[in-house]
Protein backbone atom coordinates (compact mmCIF):
# COMPACT_ATOMS: atom_id res chain seq x y z
CA UNK A 1 0.00 0.00 0.00
CA UNK A 2 1.24 3.48 -0.87
CA UNK A 3 1.95 5.83 2.01
CA UNK A 4 1.87 9.50 1.09
CA UNK A 5 2.93 12.46 3.24
CA UNK A 6 0.82 15.58 2.93
CA UNK A 7 2.24 19.08 3.42
CA UNK A 8 -0.08 22.08 3.80
CA UNK A 9 1.46 25.38 2.67
CA UNK A 10 0.03 28.75 3.62
CA UNK A 11 1.71 32.07 2.79
CA UNK A 12 4.96 30.30 1.90
CA UNK A 13 5.23 28.34 5.15
CA UNK A 14 4.37 24.76 6.01
CA UNK A 15 1.57 24.78 8.56
CA UNK A 16 -0.25 22.28 10.70
CA UNK A 17 -3.89 22.79 9.87
CA UNK A 18 -6.66 22.40 12.40
CA UNK A 19 -9.74 21.82 10.27
CA UNK A 20 -8.43 24.49 7.88
CA UNK A 21 -9.50 27.22 10.28
CA UNK A 22 -6.47 27.52 12.59
CA UNK A 23 -2.87 27.06 11.55
CA UNK A 24 0.37 26.39 13.38
CA UNK A 25 3.48 27.39 11.36
CA UNK A 26 6.00 24.54 11.20
CA UNK A 27 8.80 25.82 8.99
CA UNK A 28 9.88 26.26 5.41
CA UNK A 29 8.76 24.07 2.52
CA UNK A 30 12.38 23.35 1.52
CA UNK A 31 13.37 22.08 4.96
CA UNK A 32 10.18 20.04 5.34
CA UNK A 33 10.59 18.32 1.96
CA UNK A 34 14.23 17.50 2.66
CA UNK A 35 13.32 16.18 6.12
CA UNK A 36 10.54 13.98 4.74
CA UNK A 37 12.88 12.43 2.18
CA UNK A 38 15.48 11.87 4.91
CA UNK A 39 12.84 10.18 7.08
CA UNK A 40 12.10 7.70 4.29
CA UNK A 41 8.83 9.16 2.99
CA UNK A 42 8.19 7.76 -0.51
CA UNK A 43 5.68 10.28 -1.93
CA UNK A 44 4.79 13.89 -1.08
CA UNK A 45 1.51 15.75 -1.64
CA UNK A 46 1.77 19.54 -1.37
CA UNK A 47 -1.51 21.34 -0.71
CA UNK A 48 -1.21 25.07 -1.32
CA UNK A 49 -3.99 27.01 0.45
CA UNK A 50 -2.52 30.49 0.01
CA UNK A 51 -5.10 32.87 -1.41
CA UNK A 52 -2.88 34.96 -3.64
CA UNK A 53 -2.31 35.24 -7.39
CA UNK A 54 1.45 34.99 -6.94
CA UNK A 55 1.37 31.94 -4.69
CA UNK A 56 1.89 29.51 -7.56
CA UNK A 57 5.03 31.38 -8.70
CA UNK A 58 6.31 31.46 -5.13
CA UNK A 59 5.72 27.76 -4.49
CA UNK A 60 7.30 26.78 -7.82
CA UNK A 61 10.41 28.70 -6.79
CA UNK A 62 10.52 26.84 -3.48
CA UNK A 63 10.04 23.40 -5.08
CA UNK A 64 12.62 24.14 -7.77
CA UNK A 65 15.24 25.03 -5.19
CA UNK A 66 14.75 21.78 -3.24
CA UNK A 67 16.77 18.91 -4.72
CA UNK A 68 14.80 15.83 -3.71
CA UNK A 69 14.28 12.67 -5.75
CA UNK A 70 10.91 11.38 -4.60
CA UNK A 71 7.56 11.98 -6.36
CA UNK A 72 5.73 15.26 -5.76
CA UNK A 73 2.00 15.79 -6.29
CA UNK A 74 0.81 19.40 -6.11
CA UNK A 75 -2.68 20.75 -5.45
CA UNK A 76 -4.02 24.30 -5.24
CA UNK A 77 -5.04 27.07 -7.66
CA UNK A 78 -4.26 25.20 -10.89
CA UNK A 79 -6.22 27.06 -13.55
CA UNK A 80 -4.55 26.36 -16.89
CA UNK A 81 -2.04 24.37 -18.91
CA UNK A 82 0.39 27.25 -18.38
CA UNK A 83 0.19 26.62 -14.62
CA UNK A 84 0.89 22.93 -15.26
CA UNK A 85 3.95 23.77 -17.39
CA UNK A 86 5.29 26.00 -14.64
CA UNK A 87 4.78 23.27 -12.01
CA UNK A 88 6.36 20.60 -14.23
CA UNK A 89 9.39 22.80 -14.76
CA UNK A 90 9.66 23.23 -11.01
CA UNK A 91 9.81 19.46 -10.43
CA UNK A 92 6.17 18.51 -9.79
CA UNK A 93 5.13 15.13 -11.24
CA UNK A 94 1.39 14.93 -10.65
CA UNK A 95 -1.42 17.44 -10.25
CA UNK A 96 -4.25 17.39 -7.74
CA UNK A 97 -7.57 19.13 -8.41
CA UNK A 98 -9.99 19.89 -5.61
CA UNK A 99 -12.53 22.69 -6.09
CA UNK A 100 -12.89 22.16 -9.83
CA UNK A 101 -13.57 18.44 -9.22
CA UNK A 102 -16.61 19.31 -7.08
CA UNK A 103 -18.08 20.94 -10.17
CA UNK A 104 -16.44 18.61 -12.67
CA UNK A 105 -19.14 19.10 -15.33
CA UNK A 106 -18.35 22.83 -15.51
CA UNK A 107 -14.61 22.18 -15.62
CA UNK A 108 -14.57 19.09 -17.85
CA UNK A 109 -12.90 20.97 -20.72
CA UNK A 110 -10.03 22.15 -18.49
CA UNK A 111 -9.54 18.67 -17.01
CA UNK A 112 -9.58 17.07 -20.46
CA UNK A 113 -7.16 19.63 -21.86
CA UNK A 114 -4.66 19.11 -19.04
CA UNK A 115 -5.09 15.33 -19.11
CA UNK A 116 -4.27 15.30 -22.83
CA UNK A 117 -1.26 17.52 -22.15
CA UNK A 118 0.41 15.63 -19.30
CA UNK A 119 -1.31 12.25 -19.52
CA UNK A 120 -4.06 10.82 -17.32
CA UNK A 121 -1.48 9.17 -15.05
CA UNK A 122 -0.53 12.62 -13.77
CA UNK A 123 -4.10 13.64 -12.90
CA UNK A 124 -5.37 13.32 -9.31
CA UNK A 125 -8.85 14.31 -8.09
CA UNK A 126 -9.66 15.14 -4.49
CA UNK A 127 -13.17 14.78 -3.06
CA UNK A 128 -14.06 15.92 0.45
CA UNK A 129 -16.52 13.46 1.91
CA UNK A 130 -18.59 12.80 4.98
CA UNK A 131 -21.00 10.05 6.06
CA UNK A 132 -24.64 11.11 6.44
CA UNK A 133 -26.94 10.00 9.24
CA UNK A 134 -28.56 7.68 6.69
CA UNK A 135 -25.23 6.00 5.94
CA UNK A 136 -24.59 7.60 2.57
CA UNK A 137 -21.24 9.02 1.51
CA UNK A 138 -21.72 12.68 0.62
CA UNK A 139 -19.37 14.93 -1.32
CA UNK A 140 -18.95 18.39 0.25
CA UNK A 141 -17.39 21.72 -0.52
CA UNK A 142 -14.68 22.07 2.13
CA UNK A 143 -14.93 25.85 2.41
CA UNK A 144 -18.59 26.03 3.37
CA UNK A 145 -19.27 22.33 4.19
CA UNK A 146 -22.17 22.45 1.75
CA UNK A 147 -23.30 19.07 0.39
CA UNK A 148 -22.76 18.89 -3.39
CA UNK A 149 -23.72 15.39 -4.38
CA UNK A 150 -23.83 11.74 -3.35
CA UNK A 151 -20.70 9.68 -3.84
CA UNK A 152 -21.53 7.05 -6.43
CA UNK A 153 -20.05 4.73 -8.99
CA UNK A 154 -21.41 7.02 -11.70
CA UNK A 155 -19.46 9.97 -10.26
CA UNK A 156 -16.28 7.87 -10.11
CA UNK A 157 -16.79 6.72 -13.71
CA UNK A 158 -17.11 10.32 -14.88
CA UNK A 159 -13.95 11.35 -13.02
CA UNK A 160 -12.00 8.35 -14.31
CA UNK A 161 -12.18 9.76 -17.85
CA UNK A 162 -9.59 12.40 -17.00
CA UNK A 163 -8.19 11.33 -13.63
CA UNK A 164 -6.24 8.23 -12.65
CA UNK A 165 -6.42 8.68 -8.90
CA UNK A 166 -9.11 9.74 -6.45
CA UNK A 167 -8.32 11.04 -2.97
CA UNK A 168 -11.24 10.66 -0.57
CA UNK A 169 -10.73 13.10 2.27
CA UNK A 170 -12.84 12.51 5.40
CA UNK A 171 -13.59 16.09 6.47
CA UNK A 172 -15.05 14.99 9.79
CA UNK A 173 -11.54 13.78 10.72
CA UNK A 174 -9.25 16.06 8.71
CA UNK A 175 -7.49 18.37 11.15
CA UNK A 176 -9.77 17.19 13.96
CA UNK A 177 -9.16 14.88 16.88
CA UNK A 178 -11.18 12.06 15.37
CA UNK A 179 -9.57 9.25 13.36
CA UNK A 180 -10.66 8.37 9.80
CA UNK A 181 -14.28 7.21 9.82
CA UNK A 182 -14.14 3.44 9.27
CA UNK A 183 -17.77 3.58 8.22
CA UNK A 184 -16.56 5.12 4.94
CA UNK A 185 -14.52 2.02 4.20
CA UNK A 186 -17.48 -0.23 4.97
CA UNK A 187 -19.69 1.82 2.65
CA UNK A 188 -17.04 2.00 -0.09
CA UNK A 189 -16.71 -1.77 0.00
CA UNK A 190 -20.44 -2.01 -0.75
CA UNK A 191 -20.31 0.41 -3.69
CA UNK A 192 -19.19 -1.31 -6.85
CA UNK A 193 -16.48 1.29 -7.41
CA UNK A 194 -15.04 1.78 -10.88
CA UNK A 195 -11.63 0.10 -10.84
CA UNK A 196 -10.16 2.34 -13.50
CA UNK A 197 -9.25 4.83 -10.80
CA UNK A 198 -6.97 4.35 -7.78
CA UNK A 199 -8.53 5.11 -4.39
CA UNK A 200 -6.45 6.91 -1.76
CA UNK A 201 -7.81 7.76 1.70
CA UNK A 202 -7.04 10.92 3.65
CA UNK A 203 -8.10 12.63 6.89
CA UNK A 204 -7.23 11.39 10.36
CA UNK A 205 -5.32 8.42 8.97
CA UNK A 206 -2.40 8.68 11.37
CA UNK A 207 -4.72 8.79 14.38
CA UNK A 208 -6.43 5.48 13.93
CA UNK A 209 -5.62 2.65 16.29
CA UNK A 210 -6.35 0.17 13.48
CA UNK A 211 -4.10 1.26 10.60
CA UNK A 212 -3.66 -2.29 9.29
CA UNK A 213 -7.42 -2.24 8.62
CA UNK A 214 -6.76 -0.30 5.41
CA UNK A 215 -4.55 -3.03 4.00
CA UNK A 216 -7.29 -5.63 4.25
CA UNK A 217 -9.26 -3.86 1.55
CA UNK A 218 -7.77 -4.28 -1.91
CA UNK A 219 -9.71 -1.31 -3.33
CA UNK A 220 -7.63 1.02 -1.14
CA UNK A 221 -4.44 1.81 -3.04
CA UNK A 222 -2.91 4.30 -0.64
CA UNK A 223 -3.26 6.42 2.48
CA UNK A 224 -2.27 10.00 3.20
CA UNK A 225 -1.18 11.35 6.54
CA UNK A 226 -0.49 14.93 7.47
CA UNK A 227 -0.50 16.28 10.99
CA UNK A 228 0.66 12.99 12.49
CA UNK A 229 3.94 13.45 10.61
CA UNK A 230 4.97 16.20 12.93
CA UNK A 231 4.38 14.57 16.30
CA UNK A 232 8.06 13.72 16.49
CA UNK A 233 11.01 13.26 14.14
CA UNK A 234 10.53 9.49 14.16
CA UNK A 235 6.76 9.56 13.76
CA UNK A 236 6.83 8.50 10.12
CA UNK A 237 9.43 5.77 10.54
CA UNK A 238 7.59 4.29 13.51
CA UNK A 239 4.26 4.45 11.72
CA UNK A 240 5.68 2.94 8.51
CA UNK A 241 7.41 0.12 10.36
CA UNK A 242 4.22 -0.80 12.18
CA UNK A 243 2.23 -0.78 8.94
CA UNK A 244 4.39 -2.42 6.30
CA UNK B 1 32.81 14.68 -15.71
CA UNK B 2 29.99 12.71 -17.37
CA UNK B 3 28.01 15.00 -19.67
CA UNK B 4 24.27 14.28 -19.70
CA UNK B 5 21.83 15.88 -22.13
CA UNK B 6 18.16 16.09 -21.19
CA UNK B 7 15.71 16.26 -24.09
CA UNK B 8 13.41 19.22 -23.48
CA UNK B 9 10.04 18.56 -25.14
CA UNK B 10 8.65 21.63 -23.42
CA UNK B 11 6.32 19.36 -21.46
CA UNK B 12 8.54 16.85 -19.62
CA UNK B 13 9.66 16.96 -16.00
CA UNK B 14 12.98 18.52 -16.99
CA UNK B 15 13.77 19.90 -13.52
CA UNK B 16 13.35 16.55 -11.74
CA UNK B 17 15.78 14.91 -14.18
CA UNK B 18 18.17 17.83 -13.81
CA UNK B 19 18.19 17.36 -10.00
CA UNK B 20 18.77 13.61 -10.30
CA UNK B 21 21.70 14.15 -12.71
CA UNK B 22 23.30 16.55 -10.28
CA UNK B 23 22.74 14.18 -7.35
CA UNK B 24 24.49 11.45 -9.36
CA UNK B 25 27.49 13.77 -9.73
CA UNK B 26 27.02 14.28 -13.49
CA UNK B 27 26.78 17.52 -15.45
CA UNK B 28 23.37 18.25 -17.02
CA UNK B 29 22.71 20.04 -20.33
CA UNK B 30 19.54 21.13 -22.06
CA UNK B 31 18.81 19.48 -25.43
CA UNK B 32 16.26 21.39 -27.53
CA UNK B 33 17.45 20.53 -31.07
CA UNK B 34 19.64 17.95 -32.80
CA UNK B 35 22.76 20.16 -32.61
CA UNK B 36 22.65 19.94 -28.80
CA UNK B 37 23.12 16.15 -29.03
CA UNK B 38 26.86 16.42 -29.79
CA UNK B 39 29.63 15.59 -27.28
CA UNK B 40 27.34 13.96 -24.73
CA UNK B 41 28.01 10.74 -22.77
CA UNK B 42 24.34 10.15 -22.01
CA UNK B 43 21.05 11.44 -23.38
CA UNK B 44 17.88 11.22 -21.30
CA UNK B 45 14.38 11.36 -22.75
CA UNK B 46 12.13 12.41 -19.80
CA UNK B 47 8.87 10.78 -18.95
CA UNK B 48 5.93 13.01 -18.09
CA UNK B 49 3.49 14.00 -20.82
CA UNK B 50 1.29 12.71 -23.60
CA UNK B 51 2.75 10.54 -26.40
CA UNK B 52 1.26 12.59 -29.24
CA UNK B 53 2.57 15.93 -27.94
CA UNK B 54 6.07 14.57 -27.31
CA UNK B 55 6.46 12.76 -30.66
CA UNK B 56 5.30 15.91 -32.48
CA UNK B 57 7.96 17.98 -30.69
CA UNK B 58 10.66 15.42 -31.58
CA UNK B 59 9.67 15.44 -35.25
CA UNK B 60 9.26 19.22 -35.49
CA UNK B 61 12.71 19.85 -33.99
CA UNK B 62 14.32 16.96 -35.96
CA UNK B 63 15.42 15.53 -32.65
CA UNK B 64 13.95 12.23 -33.84
CA UNK B 65 16.66 11.95 -36.52
CA UNK B 66 19.37 13.10 -34.10
CA UNK B 67 18.36 10.44 -31.57
CA UNK B 68 18.27 7.70 -34.23
CA UNK B 69 21.79 8.74 -35.35
CA UNK B 70 23.04 7.92 -31.84
CA UNK B 71 22.22 4.23 -32.26
CA UNK B 72 25.46 2.23 -32.07
CA UNK B 73 27.49 5.27 -30.97
CA UNK B 74 29.42 5.81 -27.72
CA UNK B 75 26.57 7.98 -26.36
CA UNK B 76 24.10 6.07 -24.23
CA UNK B 77 20.42 6.93 -24.40
CA UNK B 78 17.82 6.32 -21.69
CA UNK B 79 14.11 6.82 -22.31
CA UNK B 80 12.15 7.19 -19.07
CA UNK B 81 8.46 6.15 -19.06
CA UNK B 82 7.08 8.26 -21.94
CA UNK B 83 10.67 8.39 -23.24
CA UNK B 84 10.63 4.58 -23.44
CA UNK B 85 7.30 4.68 -25.25
CA UNK B 86 8.71 7.12 -27.85
CA UNK B 87 11.57 4.69 -28.57
CA UNK B 88 9.21 1.78 -29.36
CA UNK B 89 7.38 1.06 -32.63
CA UNK B 90 4.02 2.53 -31.65
CA UNK B 91 1.78 3.35 -28.71
CA UNK B 92 -1.89 2.76 -27.99
CA UNK B 93 -1.92 6.27 -26.46
CA UNK B 94 -1.99 7.67 -30.00
CA UNK B 95 -2.08 5.21 -32.87
CA UNK B 96 -1.73 7.90 -35.56
CA UNK B 97 1.94 8.61 -34.76
CA UNK B 98 4.68 5.98 -35.08
CA UNK B 99 7.49 5.81 -32.52
CA UNK B 100 11.22 5.86 -33.27
CA UNK B 101 11.32 2.06 -33.50
CA UNK B 102 14.57 1.45 -31.61
CA UNK B 103 12.88 -1.21 -29.50
CA UNK B 104 10.94 -3.73 -31.51
CA UNK B 105 7.88 -3.66 -29.28
CA UNK B 106 4.55 -1.93 -29.01
CA UNK B 107 3.22 0.13 -26.11
CA UNK B 108 -0.16 -1.10 -24.92
CA UNK B 109 -2.76 0.24 -22.50
CA UNK B 110 -2.73 -1.21 -18.99
CA UNK B 111 -5.40 -3.80 -18.33
CA UNK B 112 -8.68 -2.21 -17.20
CA UNK B 113 -7.47 1.31 -18.14
CA UNK B 114 -5.81 1.40 -14.74
CA UNK B 115 -2.78 3.51 -13.98
CA UNK B 116 -0.03 1.69 -12.12
CA UNK B 117 1.30 4.05 -9.45
CA UNK B 118 3.69 3.52 -6.56
CA UNK B 119 6.97 1.93 -5.54
CA UNK B 120 7.34 -1.60 -6.81
CA UNK B 121 9.90 -4.35 -6.99
CA UNK B 122 11.83 -4.76 -10.22
CA UNK B 123 13.56 -8.01 -11.07
CA UNK B 124 16.81 -7.93 -13.05
CA UNK B 125 16.54 -10.92 -15.41
CA UNK B 126 20.31 -11.23 -15.99
CA UNK B 127 21.54 -10.67 -12.44
CA UNK B 128 18.62 -12.22 -10.59
CA UNK B 129 18.44 -9.20 -8.25
CA UNK B 130 15.51 -7.09 -7.14
CA UNK B 131 15.28 -3.39 -6.35
CA UNK B 132 12.44 -0.92 -5.74
CA UNK B 133 11.55 1.96 -8.04
CA UNK B 134 8.67 4.44 -8.46
CA UNK B 135 6.17 3.77 -11.28
CA UNK B 136 3.37 5.96 -12.65
CA UNK B 137 2.06 4.79 -16.01
CA UNK B 138 -1.13 3.99 -17.87
CA UNK B 139 0.65 2.22 -20.76
CA UNK B 140 3.46 -0.33 -20.82
CA UNK B 141 5.76 -2.43 -22.99
CA UNK B 142 4.97 -6.14 -22.96
CA UNK B 143 7.72 -8.67 -22.28
CA UNK B 144 9.88 -9.07 -25.41
CA UNK B 145 13.39 -10.00 -26.54
CA UNK B 146 14.50 -6.50 -25.47
CA UNK B 147 13.37 -7.01 -21.85
CA UNK B 148 16.16 -6.67 -19.28
CA UNK B 149 14.12 -6.17 -16.12
CA UNK B 150 10.57 -7.16 -15.18
CA UNK B 151 7.97 -5.80 -12.78
CA UNK B 152 4.36 -6.66 -11.98
CA UNK B 153 1.21 -4.56 -11.90
CA UNK B 154 0.11 -3.70 -8.40
CA UNK B 155 -3.54 -4.49 -9.13
CA UNK B 156 -3.34 -7.60 -11.31
CA UNK B 157 0.14 -9.08 -10.69
CA UNK B 158 0.56 -9.24 -14.49
CA UNK B 159 4.21 -8.96 -15.67
CA UNK B 160 5.52 -6.21 -17.93
CA UNK B 161 8.90 -4.85 -19.09
CA UNK B 162 10.41 -2.53 -16.48
CA UNK B 163 13.61 -2.05 -18.48
CA UNK B 164 14.31 -2.79 -22.13
CA UNK B 165 17.65 -2.51 -23.88
CA UNK B 166 19.06 -2.58 -27.39
CA UNK B 167 22.73 -1.81 -28.00
CA UNK B 168 23.46 1.60 -26.36
CA UNK B 169 19.74 2.42 -25.88
CA UNK B 170 17.74 1.72 -22.71
CA UNK B 171 14.10 2.28 -21.91
CA UNK B 172 12.84 2.28 -18.32
CA UNK B 173 9.18 2.23 -17.29
CA UNK B 174 9.85 3.47 -13.76
CA UNK B 175 10.99 6.97 -12.88
CA UNK B 176 14.73 6.97 -12.18
CA UNK B 177 14.54 10.61 -11.15
CA UNK B 178 11.85 9.88 -8.53
CA UNK B 179 13.24 6.67 -7.10
CA UNK B 180 15.61 8.19 -4.54
CA UNK B 181 18.95 6.46 -4.01
CA UNK B 182 17.91 3.44 -6.11
CA UNK B 183 17.29 5.68 -9.11
CA UNK B 184 20.60 7.48 -8.73
CA UNK B 185 22.42 4.12 -8.42
CA UNK B 186 20.67 2.84 -11.55
CA UNK B 187 21.86 5.89 -13.46
CA UNK B 188 25.44 5.37 -12.27
CA UNK B 189 25.28 1.68 -13.19
CA UNK B 190 24.17 2.44 -16.75
CA UNK B 191 27.18 4.74 -17.14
Amino acid sequence: MRKIASIVVKDGLVVQSFNYSNYLPLGTLNATMLNLERWGVEEILIKNITKSDSSLDDICGLIMSTPISIPITYGGFIRSRADISMLLNAGVDRFCFDKSVCKYQQHAALHKSISEFVGRQAMVANLNIVVSTTDDILVCDYSNKKIITHFSNKLVSELSKNFSELILNDISADGEREPFDMKIIELLAKIETNREICIVLSGGIGKTDRPSFYQKHEFIDGIIFGNSLYRSENAYQNWAQENV
Amino acid sequence: MTRVGIINYGIGNYRSIFNAINLAGFEAFNVSNYKDLKHLDLVIMPGVGHYKTAISVLKNTELDKGILDLFGSQTKVIGICLGLHLLCNSSDEDKSEKGLGIFNCKIVKNSGNRVNTGWQKVWNVQKGETSRFFFNHGFHASISDCTLMISRFRATDFEFSAVVGQNNFYGVQFHIEKSGVNGINFLKEVM
